[in-house]
């Protein structure tokens, strides 16, 4: 295992139907970085993510994930398909916040957060009950430990969530445009909760968003893709207030605009 | 013609035997068609596309042929290949393999209903598909499909008459015998569709109130 980086994508192809989303990426991230992608819908900004999380497999190319392969094994000189055991290892490393929540209906939000702990890392469930009572309590949500998630507003659905990937204790966190199904008010009351996070744990961090004022705070490295490749990429400031780039330039006036 | 009361408390005795026949053959294929159903819901829904066509053209088999010809088959021509069942066996296998053709249907557009983020979210965190499937999908796809399945359940309740035509002692065959016998049919056969109407309404009603019992859970 090697810690030098944290994700490596090398050389990844995906297509969908006929559509060729991503076309010989390659990307390196660090530990305990945070970078923020950013980029016009169909860009390929979430299916980075979602090729991450192992939601989908890539059509060509390797990723790497603490040095090691994804979705192959090396023997003797021999690329093989891993199997499931090994894929499910690397998917342990890495939890997932979603833009909808993707919240359990059937599940109170206690459940909710204790149901992987228990189910897949065979946790007791009084233990599980009492970290994931703590968790709310990070999220700012104790009270709501005995509610239905339909009860709740879209900015508590969004904090139950990261509550939720939080129990699995990752290495690694996928955000993809977790603020955009939410009011702007409420938005940067989870954003908030995420810059706290990011400042107190040593978790490497991946953002798909929108949010440019929260990329500024966040990122140590701004990432602009557009049409499945990296256009341009570097500190916030350099992207965000001095593009070299003219489709960046173009894009980030038209956010503007919107916003 | 004239209503025997006389004749109808003689009878019902008789009649409520076969009813026993009639409850336990549904009860049983539905149990039958339930399993069977999920099974083959399960089955539609892996990426294997050769599983997907073999159990598209067995589930099409099953609903383009006739329910009555399917018994007739499992019980008159299979001896001939040396595989005997008793007639209630067979009666109930024929009706819960007929009618898993039509729940598997009604469970494949409850779990199509579900939204594909439930999928995600589930491996996200690490859930294995069976997992997935027993804990997260299935809970979430069973509430709003009971109207549907309990129609299931009570066309195949109104379907038990068809084992008669394979000696199976339900009501309808009771009642047949009975008017052959004392060539009353009026009474045994009023008796029998009372009988069918009554139970019917009465599993309407369980099925609206397990219905509302499980949306109060939410």
């Amino acid at each position: 295992m090697n810690m030098d980086t944290s994700i490596q994508f090398i050389n990844i192809s995906k297509s969908y139907g006929g559509n060729m989303v991503l076309n010989g990426l390659n990307m390196t991230i660090a530990p305990k970085e945070h970078v923020v992608i950013i980029g016009p819908s169909g860009s390929g900004k979430s299916t980075i993510l979602r090729l991450l999380m192992t939601l989908e497999k890539p059509d060509s190319g390797e990723i790497l994930i603490e040095g090691e392969n994804v979705w192959h094994c090396m023997r003797r000189d021999q690329k093989l398909h891993a199997d499931p055991a090994h894929i499910r290892h690397m998917r342990s490393k890495v939890g997932m916040v979603f833009q909808h929540f993707n919240l359990f209906p059937h599940l109170r939000v206690l459940q909710n957060i204790t149901e992987a702990p228990v189910r897949v890392l065979a946790v007791p469930r009084a233990e599980a009950n009492r970290r994931a009572k703590e968790l709310l309590d990070r999220v700012g949500l104790a009270d709501k430990y005995n509610a239905w998630p339909a009860e709740l507003s879209g900015g508590q659905k969004q904090r139950v969530a990261i509550a939720r990937a939080l129990a699995l204790q990752p290495h690694i966190m996928l955000f993809d445009e977790i603020t955009s199904a939410l009011d702007p008010e409420i938005a940067s009351q989870v954003l908030n909760l995420v810059l706290d996070l990011a400042r107190q744990t040593d978790m490497t961090m991946l953002f798909v968003t929108h949010q440019m004022r929260f990329a500024q705070q966040i990122a140590d490295r701004v990432v602009f893709f557009d049409q499945g490749t990296i256009v341009e990429q570097g500190t916030a400031s350099q992207v965000l207030e001095s593009p070299t780039q003219p489709r960046t330039r173009e894009f980030l006036s038209n956010v503007r605009m919107a916003s | 013609m004239t209503w025997d009361w006389k004749l109808v408390w003689h009878i019902l005795p008789m009649i409520l035997r076969g009813m026993v026949i009639t409850i336990e053959a549904t009860v049983l294929g539905m149990l039958l068609a339930l399993v069977l159903g999920l099974i083959w819901a399960g089955l539609l829904l892996l990426p294997n596309r050769c599983i997907f066509w073999t159990m598209r053209a067995v589930i099409e088999f099953i609903r383009d042929t006739p329910l009555l010809i399917q018994l007739f088959f499992c019980y008159y021509v299979l001896p001939e290949i040396g595989i005997t069942i008793p007639a209630l066996v067979t009666g109930i296998a024929v009706l819960g393999i007929n009618y898993s053709a039509y729940t598997a249907e009604v469970y494949r557009a409850g779990l199509q209903n579900i939204p594909s983020g439930q999928w995600d979210a589930s491996k996200a965190l690490n859930f294995t598909p069976w997992q997935t499937f027993i804990r997260i999908i299935v809970p979430q796809a069973l509430p709003p499909i009971v109207p549907a399945m309990g129609n299931n359940l009570i066309a195949m309740f109104k379907d038990t008459p068809l084992l008669s035509t394979i000696t199976v002692m339900e009501m309808l065959n009771r009642a047949m015998i009975i008017g052959d016998k004392t060539f009353h049919y009026l009474e045994p056969l009023t008796i029998v569709g009372v009988l069918f109407l009554l139970m019917s309404l009465l599993a309407s009603g369980m099925i609206g109130i397990t219905q509302r019992t499980l949306l109060v859970r939410r």
